[in-house]
């Protein structure tokens, strides 16, 4: 649940997701799911003349698993509370805690 | 839920899991190889099982293998590109280290 | 239909009569029933002045069972006894060969039969254009009767979506078996021959649904009900008006049916061996009713593609009763509920909570007499105003029961199950599938050796330390407790936003809790407190808990450990600190020399130490006595090269640290913080100390300065300098001046060439100093 957690912050900011795929996406998040599914809405394709089918898409859905990266703006992540929640998430005694 | 803060492990000598190995990663930079011939350099900010993670200032290294038309040899070139904050999805992981350090 | 499916002896002959009419005896309910339907009929038939009567006599089963056999043999020839009376539902499955052979030579034969029959010429006609044509009312029927004297099976399997329907309605009629339901109505009754317009079979008991629209099932049935106009009666069964639906939708009926108007009971004319002459009373009408149904016809089509559509999507309408949702849900709640939003939602929360300056939600929201659940808490919230109050009053108590339930017990996260090969992981929304699977029980695999896999993984973790470099096994060690001391930390804070109120009077479970909670909260700051290894003897080189602060997330953590000790710790803390002062990486790594030779990384570390580590330090000696301050300053001297360490950003923020303060407290600071004034004999020890510090210091105070060409912001140097010079005597003023002189010429010679407010910072700077000495920057003459 961290990166759901983490995703839903950032959304209404703009993000690029870089697919397994090379097609790279840049575009303003606007909802993410529990298995990181993006939906991106304003999107254009970051190489343009590469994929020029994409230019007619205005939003998209994103699979989660097809996810390589996603560029996210380093503004918009409180990097302290973030390890802090990794280190929560951590500690659950369900994932992968001693315990 | 005081209880499960409580039993939260705390113990010094507890065995040691791979994740827990991550852990110890948590605000340092690490080495991440990924599949497709893609290297990161970054600080960890987080990390779950599957080792999706965030990481900041991001370097990353891609290996491209490149014959020669002429000569048939392999060119082997590298890319690399620079992010300030990624967050990298866990399936393509192969291993994480921590950067060869140079003494303490 | 496969033949080995139901298990039974596909190889036997098929049934003979006498065979066939036993089994149906079995089914004396389905008679029964249908004798009820046959009822209804009729009242149907008086209700529309319809006259049923004729048909009402074939409606008895004996008669027409024997009689409706007539012209099997015509039809087939000599190819053997078949269950005449189809009964399919329970025959069809032994006799399965035979239907197959039969189907064939019913296929072979039925060009032969079909130019015998005019009627059908035009079995494959489409069945719209079947509609239209002049004989394709006889020929439908005939179609369909052919493939009734094969078997009922065949013919379901000409509408295909009929079995599902059939199989989604729990229809109270017993007539339901297999997809096949109408079947054992029509073998009720004839068979008739197939000129005279016989059932289409596989569409059940609706043979002539007149041609409305389609309706809705509710429609059929309400309508069905006021055409009986005997409401104290049962309705028709809904597998019965579910066939109704499907003959009007499925397929569209043959246009003879068209001259009967909408309240003739779709029921079984057809069977009637009168039928033929009522029809061609009809025929007239027909052409009349026929203009009439080509301005429908349309709309008829659109209405049935919904129905259609509508029938589809309601083909798994009650699979699931209410409780097995309920236990569906119940299920997926449990997996989402936590009783602490921070459990699963940590990041989002606070990451709100901070950024958008709302007041951070009250730890009372997320507590259990509310409902008490993360998410799951605020949707609720959200909900409330939209009603059903108590529904969610419900909710709101099974979803503390299920945290409740989960809480008692230990979370499974393997289940072993008899008979099957190895455990089971049970996954969950927190407890995904891992990807490294190691038992975390394993503390004696080592001793023990690899014996498995996680063993070995285990025992390779145990091999490191010994093959690495001393500095990679500390380096890991210190990240470890590193990595304990935010565990501790994170628990105790925890801890803090789940503080329980003060006890009220004569409330004992109330005082037990916050009894319980101190003790908790003593335990952790105790484990912190170890973890941090300030007062480790280990006489490792350089000290665990300067080693702990060499590292960013050491740094970071200081400030929110300090929250959580006690005085006495944070002396300590800050003893061990001065004490070993020169092996801190900020300190060591951070010496200017001539050539300004810092890295950028370390500056940063020196920046993340000023504004982490010396904050809480300075407020904790902006609150002691002059006696502490001598102490840790007279350590801080003794045990460390000060000219060395001054020449640190932190040395030297330290130098100042102490130097203020003491001045402050001899100038009666103290009084205002409740201190009483410093003694006289503090005063002295305090003066000699400042005195060696001086003199230490003596002809190197320009050394302290960063390189002046790097640009690096000198401010704290002219803060330590103007420390300095408060204590100082005139001698030492006039020492201090002379030697520092030139940097001041430099700096205010810099900043006339600068910028007006960089220039402002430059002076200010400076004058930090000169007007420590009662100077001022504006009275120098560049």
């Amino acid at each position: 649940m961290l990166f759901y957690s983490f995703f839903k912050t950032l959304i209404g900011q703009q993000v690029t997701v870089e697919l397994k795929n090379d097609l790279a996406i840049t575009g303003i998040l606007t909802s993410v799911d529990q298995f990181l599914n993006i939906k991106l809405d304003e999107i254009r394709a970051v190489d343009d003349a590469k994929y020029p089918h994409m230019m007619a898409v205005k939003n998209c859905f994103i699979r989660g698993s097809v996810v390589r990266y996603v560029q996210l703006p380093a503004s918009a992540v409180d990097t302290a509370l973030l390890q802090d929640a990794a280190r929560r998430e951590a500690q659950q005694p369900t994932t992968g805690g001693a315990h | 839920m005081t209880e499960e803060t409580h039993n939260a492990p705390v113990e010094p000598n507890a065995v040691e899991e791979p994740l827990d190995l991550v852990r110890l990663s948590l605000d340092e930079r690490i080495y991440v190889k990924l599949r497709g011939d893609r290297e990161l350099r970054g600080k960890l900010h987080a990390y779950d099982g599957h080792l999706n993670m965030v990481l900041g200032d991001v370097e990353e290294t891609i290996t491209v293998v490149e014959i020669n038309e002429e000569t048939y040899e392999e060119v082997i070139r590298t890319v690399k590109r620079t992010s300030e904050m990624l967050f990298v999805r866990g399936d393509g992981v192969i291993l994480v280290s921590p950067p060869v350090r140079t003494g303490t | 239909m496969s033949d080995s499916f139901f298990g039974f002896d596909t190889t036997l002959p098929p049934l003979n009569v006498d065979q066939s009419t036993g089994l149906r005896t079995g089914e004396q309910q389905d008679e029964t029933e249908e004798e009820e339907v046959e009822r209804k009929i009729k009242d149907f038939s008086l209700e529309s002045g319809e006259n049923f009567e004729d048909y009402e006599q074939n409606i008895d089963l004996d008669q027409l069972e024997e009689e409706a056999d007539d012209l099997n043999d015509e039809t087939f020839g000599n190819v053997g006894d078949i269950g005449q009376d189809f009964d399919f539902t329970e025959s069809t499955a032994k006799i399965v060969d035979t239907i197959k052979k039969e189907e064939e030579i019913y296929v072979g034969r039925r060009e032969s039969t079909m130019s015998d029959k005019g009627e059908e010429q035009s079995r494959r006609r489409p069945s719209y254009a079947a509609l239209w044509g002049n004989d394709s009312d006889i020929i439908f029927n005939g179609k369909s009767n052919h493939s009734n004297e094969i078997v009922g099976a065949p013919s379901l399997s000409e509408s295909p979506i009929s079995p599902s329907i059939w199989g989604s309605f729990h229809a109270p009629s017993s007539r339901t078996e297999g997809g096949i339901i109408p079947t054992s109505f029509e073998n009720s009754h004839h068979y008739t021959p197939p000129q005279t317009s016989p059932p289409p079979l596989g569409f059940g008991p609706p043979l002539h649904p007149s041609v409305r629209t389609p309706m809705s099932l509710e429609e059929i049935e309400a309508q069905l009900h006021r055409q009986a106009g005997v409401p104290e009666k049962r309705m028709l069964s809904l597998a019965e008006v579910e066939a109704a639906l499907l003959s009007i939708n499925g397929r569209p009926p043959p246009p003879q049916h068209l001259m009967y108007s909408n309240n003739e009971t779709p029921f079984r004319d057809h069977e009637n061996p009168n039928f033929l002459e009522q029809e061609a009373a009809y025929r007239e009408q027909e052409a009349a009713y026929r203009e009439q149904e080509a301005i429908l016809f349309h709309k008829e089509k659109k209405r049935r593609d919904r129905q259609r559509k509508l029938v589809e999507m309601s083909r798994y309408n009650g699979l699931m009763t209410q409780s097995d949702k309920d236990f569906i849900n119940r299920i997926q709640i449990s997996q989402l509920v936590t009783d602490d939003p921070y459990a699963d939602d940590f990041y989002y929360q606070v990451y709100t909570a901070i950024r958008s300056r709302q007041p951070q939600p009250s730890i009372s929201t997320f507590s259990p007499q509310l409902g008490g659940s993360g998410f799951m808490g605020h949707e609720r919230g959200r909900h409330r105003s939209r009603g059903s109050e108590s529904g969610l009053l419900k909710m709101q108590q099974q979803v503390l029961r299920i945290v409740n339930d989960a809480r008692r017990k230990p979370k499974l996260t393997q289940l072993s199950l008899e008979g099957a090969l190895g455990k089971i992981a049970l996954n969950s929304v927190r407890n995904p599938r891992q990807l490294l699977q190691v038992s975390s029980k394993s503390n004696d695999i080592h001793h023990v050796g690899p014996s498995n896999g996680s063993g070995s993984i285990h025992s390779q973790h145990q091999k490191i330390p010994s093959i690495s470099s001393h500095g990679v096994i500390d380096h890991r060690k210190i990240l470890k407790s590193i990595e304990n001391v935010y565990t501790a930390v994170l628990a105790l804070e925890e801890l803090r936003r789940n503080q329980p109120p003060l006890p009220r009077p004569y409330a004992d479970h109330e005082r037990v809790a916050v009894e319980r909670w101190n003790e908790d909260y003593v335990e952790l700051a105790k484990t912190m407190w170890e973890e941090l290894r300030v007062t480790e003897m280990s006489g490792c080189y350089p000290h665990p808990f300067i080693s702990v602060l060499s590292v960013a997330k050491g740094k970071k953590v200081i400030p929110r450990v300090i929250r959580h000790c006690l005085p006495e710790q944070i002396f300590n803390l800050i003893t061990v600190l001065v004490s070993n002062f020169e092996t801190l990486d900020v300190c060591k790594g951070a010496i200017w020399g001539p050539q300004g030779n810092v890295s950028p990384a370390m500056l940063e570390e020196v920046e993340l130490f000023m504004n982490t580590v010396v904050p809480p330090l300075l407020q904790f000696v902006a609150e002691s006595p002059l006696r502490i301050v001598i102490g840790l300053f007279g350590l801080f001297i003794e045990r460390n090269n000060i000219v060395w360490v001054a020449r640190s950003k932190v040395g030297l923020a330290f130098l100042t640290m102490f130097l203020s303060r003491a001045e402050i407290l001899k100038q009666g600071g103290g009084a205002m913080q409740g201190l009483p004034p410093p003694e006289e004999l503090e005063m002295i020890q305090w003066q000699d100390l400042y005195n060696r510090l001086f003199s230490l210091l003596q002809n190197h105070f320009l050394s302290l300065y960063p390189p002046f060409m790097i640009g690096i912001d000198d401010m704290y140097v002219w803060q330590f300098l103007a420390a300095m010079a408060v204590g100082a005597s005139t001698e030492q003023q006039h020492v201090l001046v002379t030697e520092v002189r030139e940097r001041v010429l430099e700096t205010v010679i810099q900043a006339s060439r600068l910028s007006a407010d960089k220039a402002s910072h430059k002076i200010a700077n400076v004058n930090l100093f000169l007007n420590a000495l009662g100077l001022d920057a504006s009275q120098l003459k560049v």
